[in-house]
């Protein structure tokens, strides 16, 4: 199983939703994506993780996201961002 | 613009050469202060030590701290001064020092002896400039940075000097994470985008 699938499994801290997973190896940002298609007139909507573009460059910080990060070998192998559910 | 030496046993002179040109010495690691440029250069004689010139890095980025973030530090060798330094050679530095605690507080906080491996296991003197002068958004303490795989914590070390004390701080990797997952609503994120990537991950901790 990759690591972005394991992470995908992983219980959220209540109160949280996942908002990205940053793969330290690469410094990649994986984002999670809503993708909405009508079936026959019905909105079905699909939540995915893909690999980011076009991030902006230079410093980013808001203040409603806390990380949670995962630790191998006594290595920073993941940091997933977290953000409070509305 | 003031003139210090770094010495090998982590302290710092006070220099009055007739004129900068005078006090580059190969031997020599110095802190050039030039208030009207506000900058800090760090300039490294090419037969100077690996120790000096890391005392030197520690000292020039107190000197920062103190002195403002508008203040920037530039790390300069021997021979490939930048030419705003060169257009100085021929200026006499000040007579007397302004400096405070900002020398004592790099050198009582030194601990790596030649040879050691804190320079491999420290930030890169570039990315610390990088990350330290961009402030902290207000409500927020940073803790720790992440580049790659590696953690990297905030040290503090406390001296006592002749009876004053003494605090400094240096970011060094912490090896000893505990495996699994760590999570804590007091803590935020600040990411760092270059080309793209994400090249740091600071972890900040709500004040």
């Amino acid at each position: 199983m990759s690591l972005l699938d394991r992470i995908k499994e992983e219980p959220l801290p209540e109160g949280y939703d996942r908002e990205g997973v940053i793969f330290t190896s690469g410094g990649v940002f994986f984002a999670v994506t809503e993708k909405k298609v009508m079936v026959l007139g019905k909105e079905v909507v699909r939540t995915e993780i893909e690999k980011a573009k076009d991030l902006p460059e230079g410093f980013i910080f808001s203040e409603n996201y806390t990380p949670r990060i995962y630790i191998e070998g006594g290595k920073v192998i993941a940091v997933e961002i977290l953000k409070k559910s509305e | 613009m003031e003139i210090y030496n770094v010495t090998e046993s982590g302290e710092t002179v006070f220099l009055t050469t007739p004129t900068l040109k005078d006090a580059l010495i190969g031997e020599r690691v110095l802190i050039i202060v030039v208030d009207d440029l506000k900058t800090i250069f760090l300039w490294k004689g090419n037969d100077s030590s690996v120790r000096k010139k890391f005392i030197g890095a520690r000292i020039a980025q107190a000197v920062r701290g103190e002195r403002g973030l508008l203040y920037k530090v530039e790390p300069t060798d021997q021979g490939e001064e930048p030419q705003v330094l060169l257009d100085l050679y021929d200026v006499q530095p000040a007579v007397c020092s302004t400096a405070s605690k900002s020398m004592d507080v790099a050198t009582a906080g030194t601990q790596a002896e030649e040879g050691e491996t804190s320079i491999a296991v420290s930030l890169s003197v570039e990315m610390k400039e990088k990350l330290l002068g961009e402030a902290l958004p207000e409500g927020f303490d940073r803790e720790g940075i992440i580049i790659g795989n590696d953690y990297y914590g905030i040290l503090k070390s406390t001296s006592t000097v002749l009876g004053k004390t003494v605090e400094s701080s240096d970011i060094q990797k912490t090896e000893e994470l505990p495996d699994g997952q760590l999570f804590n609503e007091s803590y935020g994120i600040r990411l760092l985008v270059e080309n793209g990537n994400i090249i740091a991950v600071e972890i900040l901790k709500r004040q």
